[in-house]
């Protein structure tokens, strides 16, 4: 074989890093290593840096947004044309070459920009080997029920590994301290606007009758527990942090609202539909929209649905605090005086 | 003898409508029977949500059930006495995968479509499929296995484009995967009242007009024209309003099959045997059918929490059913059981010129695969790095290696049951390995492709055992292998909408490795693969004789000192291992097992080891060739070459019968 396996040449690296850390006068010696070399901990282990890289290759799209975020513009991407449509923000910056798609990326496309760095994901794990031969290779995880970490708290994580590795670490805290920040204003609105915390449910529709739920492990409910409140159905952690359910398994929320997450195709002709109009949020008006946001992105994808659900919780306090509503708590509570 | 089977399957029906109902009405419902009685007679009453559900998700279900299985049942009927095929269904006609074709290309382009839009595009694909199969099989066809047959190559066709389509547009489609799966699953009387005008007039035109158009059929063409009925408009009148019926459902609530295949079986073995009797017996029949299975749903979806489409629980329950019968009848018809005649007539013989035309198409193939590529600038035609040749040489071993081998695999096939449209792929060979796989991905949790060549070889041998147990008596008859094969398909189709319908991004993982892709192909593992089809093609050839002896024929082989069982066994053996190699690396790949022996054929390979010869080259060729422009076609995403390779291979052999079929008629002219 021409190339050595890459474990042994990842226990190599390894130790060198060590070795160069836990020595500064040898790290003094050698004017190569101007900076101390960086290890990287990804979700197959720690992958040593004694460069920064300058050409990234990014496979998997919450990696392309925590770059973005962290403003390192790739070199290469897969599915550039899709971003546009399902994560629409941040934009990509101009002069990223497509590799194709994210379950096939073409190998030797990304070969021909010779990469310094590939960051991957589950989905082109399998050929782990060829991409490693191409260059060092961050593969992170972010999909899996088993994981201990959540969707939201692996973008985090990984949004640190990889400013680390790019000296951006400054930036990384702002951006972690302004979703810290956000979510809990968001959530202090919220609180104010009800008057309480209210429960909340987000879903996103699958058909008339079938949507999904968003598990314990997803973005989603990272951010509704950030900002103090709660979804009432509790479901197991599912892969990809979505569980199928159907609109019947609702029926039980009495005082939650619900938050769909938009597109779907058929979203006027569900919201007229006898079976959603008949549940307790809905006859309550306690349903709203929220903007559409990458249910599996980076750290920005955690504001973006913060935000998302924001809106659509303050248009459903709006609509509770309207004035036929306050006409009526009104009367109640003069009802209640009279008494 | 008659009364009482009539009798017995009467009760089953009542009891299977019973226990549907039941199901239907009690297995979600905390309501008590008084409320439920209110709400029957006045559904505006209903106050809370449970009371919403039972009057606008439950009632509509079942209804829909009762309904929906009535009107598969008679378009069933319909058409198995218009064809005088008691096989016959819009699953084995193709005309299934037409609609779900439509629909998904509907939905893809045209997300806006109405309901009535989206039925008239399911209607034209069904009917587009329909035509296909009618203009494959003949006027003549139209009542014998060659019908099925033709349906089976259109199924595939179909189905490979919709993955195509699928694969390319993922992200647009992904709402009609749980449609695919076949979901009763109602959201007001909407659904249910659509499907009920749009289908009430046909539905009674066809029951009261069809019996005697029926009888007079059934006395063949002239009888018809001296009672002064027109055949052919009328036969293709009846049978475009029961794909019309067929597409409205399938609109309505997705693709389920059997139903209206397995209960005009059932009425007319309860001897409701006249047009009209089998018209209504299979109404009564599929209404009953209906309602059970999707009782079985509802309560395996509350048992399990989850959602089970009542697709898959038709499927499960439905293969079974459909596999007896398609041994019945059979075995009830044995004269059926006629050798298949040589599909195409070319060279005399297969030659050295042949032969060099062959390798050299295999030569250009890798040429093209090492040396042209499309990278960002444009087409490039270099030598490649030790880079790209490291990347290049797998996908090449790999692709050459399985055509060859599911080639080699269609001429055993072939040539052992005599039947010229056996091949790994009709058979359910290459299906049942990937239903393995699969299941196993579903249950175990690994990813579909690592699930690994031992459960390929346990589903391939699972389905050539099952084929050579259950074919032995018809003596491999056409119509009961591929019907077999049909079997097998469905119920990986079912499957696999089960597991695209939980709508997760793994999905399209399964879906690309369903459409045999290369590009996960390591050098050890196509080098192993190029061993194995090395192997067993030479195999093949050390046992050629016995091939020739099969060809001639079972008996004379036995005559001929051949020991035929054994013999057989050890040829199937061979044939599941080629199968089974060959998926367990790039997936399933359609229809270069049934090509690549007719190419041959057409080459003029007459001998066994000609046409071994022949037909793995020819294989090899049109994978290689199918994974090349799949590399480059779309670059730099790419097309898997199991779906170029189907819709190649499809393609040829719809010209290949069509061509024949225009050539007979010039000779009868």
């Amino acid at each position: 074989m021409r190339m050595k396996s890459p474990l042994s040449r990842r226990a190599l690296c390894r130790a060198l890093c060590r070795a160069l850390l836990l020595s500064p006068a040898l790290a003094a010696a050698a004017p190569a290593f101007a900076e101390a070399p960086i290890a990287v901990r990804d979700s197959i282990g720690e992958v040593c840096f004694r460069a920064q890289p300058k050409r990234v290759v990014a496979l998997q799209w919450d990696s392309l947004e925590n770059l973005i975020a962290l403003g390192v513009t790739p070199v290469g991407a897969a599915d550039t044309a899709p971003w546009a449509q399902w994560v629409r923000s941040p934009a990509l910056p101009p002069g990223i070459a497509d590799v194709g798609t994210r379950a096939e990326p073409s190998l030797e496309r990304i070969a021909a920009l010779q990469p310094d760095l590939i960051v991957i994901g589950p989905s082109q794990r399998e050929r782990l080997d060829v991409l490693r031969g191409i260059a060092p290779v961050l593969c992170f995880e972010n999909h899996r029920a088993a994981n201990p970490l959540g969707q939201a708290e692996t973008a985090l994580a990984q949004l640190f590994e990889l400013a680390r590795l790019f000296g951006r670490e400054a930036r990384a805290r702002a951006i972690a301290g302004e979703i810290e920040e956000k979510l809990a204003l968001y959530g202090r609105e919220i609180h104010e606007a009800f008057g309480r915390a209210p429960e909340v449910q987000v879903v996103r529709f699958s058909s008339l009758t079938t949507l999904f739920l968003y598990a314990p492990n997803s973005i989603a409910d990272y951010v509704v527990e950030k900002m103090g409140l709660r979804q009432p159905l509790r479901v197991p952690k599912a892969d990809y942090g979505l569980r199928q359910a159907r609109i019947r398994d609702l029926r039980h929320l009495e005082s939650a609202c619900v938050v769909y997450i938009r597109p779907f195709p058929m979203e006027k002709k569900l919201l007229s539909s006898i079976l959603w109009q008949a549940t307790p949020f809905a006859r309550k008006g306690r349903v709203a929209a929220g903007v559409p946001y990458w249910s599996h992105g980076g750290a920005l994808s955690i504001l973006a649905t913060a935000e998302s659900i924001r809106g659509a919780m303050l248009e459903i306090a709006a609509r509770e605090a309207s004035p036929e509503r306050r006409a009526l708590s009104a009367q109640a509570a003069s009802a209640e005086l009279n008494s | 003898m008659m009364a009482n089977a009539s009798f017995k399957i009467s009760a089953l029906c009542a009891s299977l409508l019973l226990f549907g109902i039941g199901a239907a009405l009690f297995a979600e419902n905390p309501l008590r029977a008084p409320d439920l009685l209110r709400l029957l007679a006045d559904p505006s009453a209903a106050q809370s949500f449970d009371e919403f559900y039972y009057a606008y998700g439950t009632l509509p279900r079942l209804f829909l059930a009762l309904a929906g299985g009535a009107l598969l049942g008679v378009v069933g009927a319909l058409l198995q006495q218009l064809t005088r095929n008691p096989m016959t269904s819009p699953l084995t006609l193709g005309t299934s995968s037409g609609a779900w074709l439509a629909i998904v290309a509907a939905t893809a382009f045209a997300p806006s479509l109405s309901a009535d839009g989206l039925a008239f595009a399911a209607f034209s694909g069904a009917l587009a499929a329909f035509g296909l199969i009618a203009a494959i099989a003949g006027p003549r066809g139209m009542t014998g296995p060659s019908l099925i047959v033709a349906g089976m190559v259109v199924n595939l066709l179909f189905g490979a484009a919709a993955t195509s389509l699928i694969l390319l547009q993922s992200d647009f489609v992904s709402n009609v995967f749980l449609w695919g799966a076949g979901d009763l699953a109602q959201n007001g009387w909407a659904g249910a009242q659509w499907l009920l005008w749009r289908t009430l007039p046909v539905f009674a035109f066809v029951l009261l007009f069809s019996p005697r158009a029926i009888a007079l059929l059934s006395l063949g063409e002239e009888g018809a024209r001296a009672r002064g009925l027109a055949a052919a408009p009328v036969f293709l009148l009846f049978a475009a309003l029961g794909v019309w019926l067929a597409s409205a459902f399938i609109t309505t609530a997705g693709v389920i099959n059997f139903t209206g295949l397995i209960a005009p079986n059932i009425a007319r073995a309860a001897g409701w045997r006249s047009p009209r009797k089998c018209l209504c017996g299979s109404l009564f029949v599929g209404a009953a059918l209906l309602a059970a299975t999707d009782g079985a749903a509802v309560l395996l979806s509350a048992a399990t929490e989850s959602i089970v489409p009542t697709g898959v629980i038709s499927a499960v329950l439905g293969t079974p059913v459909f596999i007896l019968l398609a041994l019945r009848t059979m075995k009830a018809r044995p004269g059926e059981a006629a050798r298949g005649e040589a599909l195409a007539r070319g060279l005399r013989s297969f030659g050295a010129k042949a032969a060099i035309a062959l390798l050299a198409l295999i030569l250009l193939c890798a040429c093209a695969t090492l040396f042209v590529t499309r990278t960002a600038d444009g087409w490039a035609w270099e030598a490649p790095s030790a880079m790209a040749a490291e990347l290049r040489l797998p996908r090449l071993i790999t692709s050459l290696s399985a055509g060859a081998s599911l080639a080699a695999a269609g001429v055993i096939l072939q040539r052992l049951t005599g039947n010229p449209l056996a091949s790994p792929d009709i058979l359910g060979v290459t299906s049942g390995a990937t239903v393995a796989m699969v299941l196993a991905a579903l249950f175990f949790g690994a990813g579909v492709g690592a699930a690994g060549a031992p459960w390929a070889l346990l589903g391939s041998f699972a389905v050539l055992g099952l084929i050579l147990q259950l074919s032995r008596r018809s003596h491999y008859s056409p119509s009961i292998v591929v019907l077999l094969g049909i079997a097998v398909s469905a119920f990986l189709d079912a499957f696999t909408a089960l597991m695209l319908s939980r709508g997760t991004m793994e999905n399209y993982f399964i879906l690309q490795w369903l459409s045999g892709t290369t590009y996960k192909a390591t050098l050890s593992s196509a080098l192993s693969l190029a061993l194995a089809a090395a192997l067993l093609i030479g195999a093949a050839f050390a046992v050629s004789r016995s091939l020739t002896l099969f060809s001639i024929g079972r008996a004379f082989a036995s005559a001929r000192g051949l020991a035929a069982g054994e013999s057989a066994l050890g040829l199937l053996t061979l044939c599941a291992l080629l199968c089974a190699a060959a998926v367990s690396v790039m997936g399933p790949v359609a229809f270069v097992g049934l090509a690549a022996p007719h190419i041959a054929a057409l080459l003029g390979a007459r001998t066994a080891k000609a046409q071994l010869a022949a037909a793995s080259l020819s294989g090899a060729a049109i994978v290689g060739w199918s994974d090349w422009l799949g590399q480059v076609l779309i670059a730099p995403a790419q097309l898997p070459a199991g779906t170029l390779a189907a819709l190649f291979g499809a393609a040829y052999f719809l010209a290949l019968l069509l061509w024949r079929r225009l050539g007979r008629k010039g000779a009868l002219h």
